[in-house]
């Protein structure tokens, strides 16, 4: 049995300040890659970029060579995906596409993110009138048909990769922008700007330090969820055949071109079907579950 | 001289709805190392008082003077301002979690003014932000220089805006509300860490027990303007200004045993429409017809801008027990 000895009863000396440290909470990466979708999604994608980059290479065949004895073969061991109907192969095709689509996808998001942050974000810091106009300019820009935007662009611009990564960003930043503009003014309202100008900080040292990192979240989300609009754009006007030129192959190119012959070499259509659309469920799905680590983040 | 010194500011905001004048001319005096407190009522014009020193509110239109040092704050430059802010003026928030910036580990943010304003190397201002956050009695003070703001509890954060405005040693601290949102326990240890500063704070509350552990000189403002301006002392033992006996009144006394609890009738006036003559004679149970006429802060000669103190104002316009009831009470604390 316990014994109270008195001497238990004498004063304890302790530091009572001293606690223990607060728990560290899980970083960043490891709430991301709680969800097995999420690593599943992420593996695919670096799958798909992998085939992408040495998927040509592999299958021994160049992207242009026709056979044309061999053409509109079934998948085989010499041609794992089939022949097209000029018995070019179209494994090596849909690896083409894929960096075709892959590159369209980046550099248009990439484009898309800093129109859209420059002109979101100014729209909001200068407010007023300038914010009125900005914002009234957005509003044209989106109320028109895209798809008639970007064919007249192609037009003027001339057919090519680059022309159309360029008339896809130009359309496709008007999304981007209005959404920095609402987040850039709700932290701007935020008590830390207000602190930070009270502690000193400078305009740009403001933007760098307090308004960036902290759209930053956003801007990830959207950017993510850009690249599969416009890779989904690009196959579509391939597919309507004002998009990537022969011989050069992409996803809604090959599409078109099997579109003919669709039931009896179903191998034609399906692949690069199947492969956009893996591609941009991969992209819907990681950029979910940045939303959602990002705000599990915030909310811890 | 007086570290801060204003003199008849008034800030008026221009909205959909009209004028809207948030501080009617005020005077404020504090010198060094002094405490002042500045009471009021939500809405009574006293944080927009604290935030126009510093030029925190981008639309406002100001009048009058706030002279620093003897240097007059509102003719100064975006620049120039900017050199004073944090460095020669520190500023704390109410709320520690939205006043601290999510995205930026404490350290960097304590040690940013010391690396601006007194171009200190990174390491030594790093060094220097984890003893003060000793000194401000925060643990593991060289972890939580790495932590977010939404790692740590509330008294810490709290903590952590002292240090960070406190890090240049300015020689005026505004604390606008710095306690509200802390619990009592916390809310006594920051107001030790306060009292030991060897800066002068302007201490901007509607708390009154909490202004009279601290303050050597309070303020208290109505309507956008100063009702009474006492010594803590002298304003607890016998305050003059009927609002000021009206907000002791209804301070929930456990002691005194009172129940229900007192409140003052009526709500503040809204800044759009302040009543001609005193702004308090609607809810003034000493109201008397001239103070629907005539504003007494205009009345320089007038004692504790009020009517009541006139040499011609009867002792006592009502029954002379209530009045008398109310000083006795006061009396009493």
């Amino acid at each position: 049995m316990f014994e109270l000895h008195p001497d238990l009863f004498t004063p304890l000396k302790t530091n009572a300040t001293l606690g223990p440290l607060l728990k560290p909470q899980d970083p960043f990466w490891t709430l991301f890659f709680k969800s097995r979708l999420t690593k599943t999604c992420l593996a695919l994608l670096c799958g798909i970029i992998l085939l992408a980059l040495i998927g040509p290479f592999i299958s021994g065949h160049p992207f242009d060579q026709a056979h044309l004895p061999l053409k509109n073969s079934a998948p085989s061991w010499s041609f794992w995906f089939g022949t097209d109907d000029l018995g070019r192969d179209v494994f090596t095709r849909v690896c083409y596409g894929a960096r075709v689509s892959l590159l369209i996808g980046f550099a248009a998001a990439f484009i898309d993110l800093i129109i859209g942050v420059t002109w979101g974000a100014t729209s909001a810091f200068m407010g007023g009138f300038y914010d009125q106009i900005s914002m009234r300019l957005c509003d044209i820009l989106g109320s028109l048909p895209k798809l008639l935007v970007v064919m007249i662009l192609t037009l003027v611009l001339g057919s090519g990769l680059f022309p159309i990564i360029l008339a896809i960003a130009l359309i496709g930043w008007v999304p981007m922008a209005r959404i920095i503009r609402g987040e850039v003014l709700s932290i701007m309202q935020q008590d830390y700007i207000l602190s930070g100008i009270a502690a000193g900080a400078s305009y740009p040292r403001l933007l760098v330090h307090y308004l960036i990192p902290n759209v930053m979240s956003v801007v990830t989300v959207a950017t993510t969820m850009t690249i599969p609009k416009a890779i989904f754009l690009e196959a579509f006007l391939s597919f309507l055949g004002i998009g990537v030129q022969a011989p050069y192959a992409s996803w809604g190119t090959m599409a078109h071109e099997a579109l003919s012959g669709m039931i009896y070499y179903p191998w034609r259509l399906i692949f690069p079907a199947l492969l956009m659309s893996l591609t941009i469920l991969c992209f819907n799905v990681i950029g979910d579950a940045l939303q959602q680590t990002f705000s599990l983040q915030e909310n811890q | 001289m007086p570290v801060l010194d204003i003199q008849q500011l008034r800030v008026s905001f221009r909205t959909k709805t009209g004028l809207l004048e948030a501080v009617r001319g005020i005077d404020l005096c504090i010198h060094p190392g002094e405490i002042v407190g500045l009471v009021g009522e939500s809405g009574s014009g006293k944080s927009a008082a604290a935030q126009v020193i510093l030029k925190l509110i981008p639309n406002a239109h100001v009048q009058g003077k706030i002279l620093f040092h003897g240097e007059d704050l509102l003719v100064k430059s975006e620049r120039e301002i900017e050199l004073i802010r944090g460095h020669q003026i520190g500023m704390m928030f109410q709320d520690s979690l939205t006043a601290l910036n999510p995205t930026m580990p404490i350290g960097e943010q304590i040690t940013e003014g010391m690396t601006k304003h007194r171009k200190l190397k990174r390491d030594v201002a790093f060094q220097k932000g984890v003893e003060m956050l000793f000194q401000l009695g925060v643990n593991y003070p060289v972890e939580r220089m790495q932590q977010y703001p939404h790692e740590l509890s509330g008294g810490i954060r709290q903590r952590i805006m002292l240090a960070i405005s406190i890090a240049c040693s300015p020689k005026l601290l505004i604390a606008d509300e710095p306690t509200t949102a802390l619990d009592v326990v916390t809310q006594a240890q920051i107001l030790q860490l306060l009292k030991h500063l060897d800066t002068s704070i302007l201490f901007i509350t509607h708390d009154l027990n909490l202004i009279s552990k601290i303050a050597d000189r309070i303020y208290v403002m109505y309507a956008g303007k100063i009702v009474e301006t006492r010594p803590t002392q002298e304003l607890f033992k016998d305050p003059k200004h009927p609002y000021t006996q009206a907000l002791f009144e209804s301070t929930p006394n456990l002691a005194k045993g009172d129940n229900p609890l007192k409140i003052i009738p009526g709500s503040p006036p809204s800044p759009y429409q302040i009543p001609k003559g005193c702004p308090f004679h609607p809810r003034c149970p000493y109201a008397m017809k001239v103070c629907a006429l005539k504003d007494p802060s205009d009345e320089l000669s007038l004692p504790n801008s009020c009517w009541k103190y006139h040499p011609q104002a009867p002792r006592d316009p009502y029954a002379a027990d209530t009045d008398q009831s109310v000083i006795e009470t006061v009396h009493m604390r």
